[in-house]
């Protein structure tokens, strides 16, 4: 039962996927490509790069994207209720332990714990997301990818630039690589 | 600001606010809680500062999507478990939309030359954005207890790289470590 597998599987990524941005990313990674292989790096590359330019988390994005993918319409809908169906049942239970005490150490504690993992977490996700975008092409191509990272990376420390404008970047060189 | 004398919040404000505010704002959760604050906190009187601060770190702490769990706290602190649902409802339909629409138009241009050559320049533009948000978020970490992160942080690369071991037992046995170290740590400061 497909829809059984997408929605058991997103909420098992929704409960790992702790602290924002791109935390969710290793653990889409994990169950998605390599264990469900519902779609490949490349495709879970491409979604993130699409999520740059639209709105919502990459969590909803990527379980909208591999459930249309997996199993149409409603396939979507079904992973995007999963990746939010654990952080909904602990809103309830920790949201009014918190408005009725004010104050979760325990909570602050897990968060602690989770932190530095979720950051070794996501420098795994970047050597296999770089490698396979700056390594996996040839050609003009790979010049237009290793400009985009360069100046990418560049501009991110250097300037407050938003990411949609250098993600812009990217796809500009990119474009114009078919050129050469 | 006392909880008796403030407006309540309705419904519909729940849910057209929280469809509106992921709808517009681009790139995850630490860009939209400034946007929730300020339609919640600036522009109407429904939350004290300190109320959203309280929202804000414990929306960072469940796991999950920050935008979406800050919308359901939201929710349910001004309507209770009703309030949270429409509050969830409103956050992630806009993402649900629009990324059934690029699924469609994905499958049609998956194969297009150029649509091929801009991901292959977004994709490595957003590894390197990946790689300096990763690096910030280790300093982070490391200004607080260096020893601490950098053992945890480390592990959890060397095992998620080089060996087969699924992320969620990474996640439970490296942070029950991790959970106990600061349970002990905080008992023995107070």
């Amino acid at each position: 039962m497909i829809y059984l597998t997408l929605l058991i599987t997103f909420m098992q990524i929704g409960i790992s996927a702790f602290g924002g941005g791109y935390a969710a990313l290793p653990i889409i990674q994990n169950y998605i490509v390599e264990k469900q292989a519902w779609i490949n790096l490349t495709q879970l590359a491409d979604i993130t790069s699409i999520s740059q330019m639209t709105p919502g988390p990459i969590l909803v994005n990527a379980a909208t994207f591999v459930g249309i993918r997996v199993a149409g319409l409603p396939g979507g809908l079904i992973a995007t209720l999963g990746a939010v169906i654990p952080s909904f049942i602990l809103v309830l239970i920790l949201g009014s332990l918190l408005f009725k005490h004010g104050n979760l150490r325990f909570v602050q504690n897990i968060l602690k714990a989770m932190r530095p993992i979720i950051v070794g977490l996501i420098f795994a996700a970047v050597l296999s997301l770089s490698t396979l975008s700056l390594l996996g092409v040839t050609g003009p191509a790979q010049m237009a990818a290793l400009l985009s990272f360069t100046v990418a990376l560049i501009l991110s420390i250097k300037t407050k630039l938003d990411t949609l404008v250098l993600v812009m970047i990217g796809a500009v060189l990119g474009i114009l690589s078919v050129w050469i | 600001m006392s909880t008796q004398n403030r407006p309540k919040v309705s419904l519909i404000f729940l849910g057209f606010s929280f469809f509106k505010i992921n709808l517009v704002t681009f790139g995850g959760g630490y860009a939209i809680m400034p946007i929730i604050k300020k339609v919640y906190v600036d522009d109407h009187p429904y939350l004290s500062e300190e109320e959203m601060m309280d929202i804000l770190a414990l929306a960072q702490s469940i796991p999950g999507a920050m935008a979406i769990n800050t919308s359901m706290l939201v929710g349910l602190k001004l309507r209770g478990i009703l309030g949270s649902i429409v509050s969830l409802v409103g956050a992630f339909l806009p993402p649900l939309i629009v990324i059934s629409l690029i699924s469609f138009f994905y499958e049609a241009f998956q194969t297009n030359l150029y649509v091929k050559a801009a991901l292959v320049g977004m994709n490595a533009a957003v590894s390197a954005v990946m790689l300096v948000s990763a690096y910030s978020m280790l300093k982070s970490l490391l200004k607080v207890n260096i020893v601490y992160s950098l053992v945890l942080a480390i592990s959890a690369f060397v095992l998620s790289v080089w060996t087969n071991i699924s992320v969620g037992y990474l996640l439970l046995g490296l942070g029950s470590l991790g959970y106990i170290f600061n349970e002990l740590k905080s008992r023995l400061e107070v």
